[in-house]
């Protein structure tokens, strides 16, 4: 009973649902079924009539007069002291009566404060004068699906009045300076009452003969202009709390973003789209500095192909900006992009780049376009098309920060010591000096580094370009893609400090103070090979980096050489001794050398002793075959006289007895044929034999010679 | 400082403790906590057991902002039958957990959408009060929307 009670409480519950969950299901639903709702029961007739959500769409109805009709009707039928909060139109399919709708809605919503509004369409619309007035208005949206459409609309030239507004979304909407017959002043500031506005997105705009087109807005924080049909002269963006700002660089004219901002200091995030025009492709780059000049306070760059561009493929090229300007390269385009990648990078707080490649391009992002990035941003992480990447590695870096500044302070008196060192090898220096790159002896701009992750698949960060980094930085450790690794280098790296200080002091003593014998030069050369660049690396890096620590890619290697060298230190020490010793090393190996040749003869021996054995064994293994065989002789003889015992039982005797004969003439053949394989056998075996008693004399007589021989050598030993 | 726990009574009289930084979701229950402190047991006298452990199921989720949307999602299709997502829709306008009866709600309209106004009725156990002319009536009135 409890549980039919509880149903019946349930199902009553669910029929006297409260309005509020009607009106949420309903919002949900076409404003044609809301209205049809009206026929469930007497309650639902009047639930409709005020729900704070219209969703009004044109594609329900068979023809568009019915649907001017059901919006008619529907408004009038409302309840009309209500407010609504979000009207979402949508009109597909031409006709002028739209407009009709369009304005009847767009008045009724303003009238009830609405709060949010989409409207969508197809044809050319007009939208009500009012509409840029709603003052209650914080969500706004026009969209229309048409690209060639939408030319013509009109939006109002003048500052739009939404006080609350706070996103507004523009779909291929034409802003156009219509008052210019007064006074030419081809600019528009469309948004400067828009004082609460904080997410603006031009989607596919088209600015008609604008010259500037103004964003002012004091709370923006997001601004989005994508894939514009064609940008104005300049855009004015004043918008101190812009936190993020993605745009497309060019526009389907060919024309390159042009921006004119002022304090844009709160800027985190830039996201370009970038679509390369192969005749433009200077001015491209150019246009793109700019932008960075411009933009040089985001912590954030990600360049990625604008969308449009997408289907297009430009001779399959990776189409990225960076990649630009690397073809550019190649494309005798040398003086711009020497010049753009010379000037030091104007962002200066990059923390991430993402560089979008083209789908099954396995190009890396050169090194030198990195360094471009690194010089002027130390802790720039270059991303891939991973999107959480960025957060973990955000916590990494904190801990290796962290790891960092522990292992910079242990090894900072080390390296003061180090320092001596790298200047007795000035001439190493000199060398290394000659083969640096030219932006090497210009020291990076940053002096505050910690940590240089790269994800791209190079395996170690290119000696000349640490060096470059660390002449600033000296705190800065080099990280691969792994976020263990760091941690455990840093802590053998105090170790392998301290061991290769060592390897290496006690070397350079030899160097220069002992002249070395040869077998001892070849051996220091082997050494020297990997481990003078080492040396170069911390002779340029200490200078100006005392508190410099570097990382192999293998951390097990640095740690055998400089136990190597500590062994070459030894062998150095006891050299004289070992150059006295040389006679009686002489000795020792004649003395070797003849303990040699004696075991050659035990050798000797020993492998014809296994050939005879081996040929005893095979005998044996005959003979046991050949016994074997006259068993089975045996044993069918036995049958064959069973056989012909149970024949004369039976009395078949005539024909049977020549059955017999015969069976036991083959039989008889059998026997001969098997005695005559034996015979071979034995014949063979006999042959074997002698060929080993012929062995063991040759054996004899080479002992004998042998002796003869060791006779002869001793005493020419003696005399020598 | 140790996590505080709060206890909500369903309409069955049974109990339910839930951290009170999950709980506070609910803005319901964040008035409650902010008004009285939320001393003692927190009476739901409209939501029944099954229906508060499936929000309280919901409160206790750890997912990443970024996944949140579709873990939502995932909850309430799970959950797939019309009175328990009217119950639990229910239960959120109660408790005013806005995200939780949108998509509620949003699953329930998904559901009914193509239904004919009988199979609303019947799934929304809504009585027909009105007899065939009545209705007739009702559908020539609103002629235009149908």
């Amino acid at each position: 009973m409890d549980d039919r009670a509880r149903i019946i409480a349930k199902e009553d519950r669910i029929s006297n649902l409260p309005n509020g969950i009607i009106h949420r299901i309903l919002s949900f639903l076409d404003m044609k079924y809301a209205v049809q709702t009206s026929a469930l029961s007497k309650r639902w007739k009047h639930i409709w009539t005020s729900m704070p959500h219209l969703n009004l769409n044109s594609q329900t109805f068979r023809t568009s007069d019915k649907f001017v009709k059901f919006v008619n009707d529907a408004l009038s039928h409302r309840n009309h002291g209500l407010e609504v909060s979000t009207v979402e139109l949508s009109v597909e399919g031409g006709t002028l009566h739209f407009n009709e709708v369009v304005t009847s809605v767009v008045n009724y919503a303003c009238s009830r404060n609405v709060r949010k509004l989409t409207i969508e369409w197809f044809w050319n619309i007009k939208l009500p004068g009012c509409l840029f007035s709603c003052h209650t208005l914080k969500h706004l949206t026009l969209t229309t699906h048409d690209d060639t459409a939408a030319y013509g609309l009109s939006v109002p030239n003048s500052p739009w009045d939404f006080p609350a507004l706070e996103t507004l979304y523009l779909t291929n909407i034409e802003f156009r300076q219509i008052d210019d017959y007064i006074e030419y002043r081809s600019s528009l500031n469309l948004f400067s009452k828009c004082v609460n506005l904080k997410d603006l997105t031009l989607h596919r705009c088209y600015m008609f003969d604008v010259d500037i087109f103004d964003v002012c807005a004091p709370q923006l924080s997001t601004l989005t202009i994508m894939d514009p049909f064609r940008f104005p002269k300049v855009f004015n963006i004043v918008a101190p709390k812009l936190k993020c700002l993605t745009a497309s660089v060019e526009d389907m004219c060919s024309n390159f973003l042009q921006l004119l901002v002022e304090d844009l200091d709160s800027l985190e995030k830039v996201n370009l789209s970038v679509g390369p025009h192969p005749s433009q492709e200077k001015r491209h780059v150019l246009g793109l500095l700019d932008l960075f000049q411009k933009l040089c306070s985001a912590k954030f760059l990600i360049l990625e192909t604008c969308s449009w561009l997408r289907y297009i493929n430009f001779h399959g090229y990776w189409l990225s900006s960076l990649l630009l300007v690397y073809y550019n390269l190649f494309r005798s385009l040398l003086s711009t992009c020497r010049e753009f990648l010379r000037k030091p990078c104007p962002f200066n707080n990059l923390k991430y780049v993402k560089i979008e490649k083209q789908k099954n391009r396995t190009t890396k992002v050169p090194t030198y376009i990195k360094n471009y990035f690194l010089k002027s941003s130390p802790r720039v992480t270059f991303v891939n098309d991973l999107p959480k990447v960025p957060q973990k590695r955000s916590r990494e870096e904190v801990h290796e920060g962290t790891i960092a500044k522990k292992v910079s302070n242990v090894t900072k008196a080390q390296q003061k010591k180090s320092r001596e060192e790298v200047d007795k090898s000035t001439m190493v220096e000199k060398a290394l000096s000659s083969c640096m790159d030219q932006p090497s002896h210009e020291p990076p701009p940053f002096h505050n580094m910690k940590c240089l992750n790269q994800t791209d698949r190079i395996p170690i960060t290119p000696i000349e370009f640490r060096n470059q980094l660390l002449e600033s930085s000296p705190s800065a450790t080099f990280h691969m893609d792994l976020p263990q690794v760091p941690h455990k280098r840093s802590r053998k790296e105090v170790d392998k400090g301290t061991m290769a200080k060592k390897g290496l002091s006690s070397c350079k003593e030899q160097l220069l103070h002992k002249a070395s014998p040869s077998n001892l030069k070849t051996s220091n050369q082997k050494d020297s090979i990997p481990r003078t660049p080492i040396e170069v690396d911390k002779s340029q890096l200490l200078k100006s980096s005392p508190s410099t620590t570097f990382n192999m890619d293998l951390p097990q290697v640095p740690h055998k050489r400089s136990r190597m060298e500590a062994d070459n230190d030894t062998m150095a020490n006891t050299l004289d001794k070992e150059i006295q010793q040389t006679k009686i090393v002489d000795e020792e190996k004649r003395r070797l050398e003849e303990k040699i040749s004696m075991q050659d003869e035990h050798i000797a021996e020993q492998k014809k002793m296994l050939e005879a054995m081996k040929v005893q064994h095979e005998k044996k293994m005959l003979e046991a075959k050949i016994h074997m065989q006259d068993e089975i002789i045996a044993q069918q003889k036995k049958a064959l006289l069973e056989a012909t015992k149970l024949l004369h039982e039976n009395g078949i005797l005539e024909e049977k007895l020549q059955d017999k004969v015969i069976a036991e003439q083959k039989a008889m053949l059998e026997t001969i044929r098997l005695q005559n394989e034996k015979r071979m056998l034995e014949a063979k075996i006999q042959r074997q034999d002698k060929i080993i008693a012929e062995q063991k004399t040759m054996l004899d007589g080479m002992r004998l010679q042998l002796q003869h021989e060791k006779i002869g050598t001793e005493p020419g030993n003696i005399d020598s | 400082m140790s996590k505080k726990t709060l206890t909500l009574m369903s309409k069955d009289k049974q109990l339910f403790n839930i951290e009170e930084h999950l709980a506070v979701q609910s803005v319901t229950i964040r008035n409650m906590v902010k008004e009285d402190g939320a001393s003692s047991v927190i009476p739901l006298p409209r939501v029944d057991s099954e229906t508060l452990a499936l929000v309280i199921e919901y409160l206790n989720r750890q997912q990443a902002p970024e996944e949140d949307e579709d873990y939502v999602k995932k909850f309430v299709d799970e959950r797939g039958e019309i009175p328990t997502l009217l119950e639990l829709a229910q239960a959120a306008l109660d408790l005013d957990i806005k995200k939780l009866m949108d998509a509620a709600c949003m699953k329930v309209a998904d559901l009914i959408k193509d239904f004919t106004l009988e199979e609303v009725r019947e799934a929304l156990r809504i009585e027909n009060d009105r007899t065939p002319e009545e209705e007739k009536a009702i559908r020539d009135e609103f002629q235009w929307a149908f």
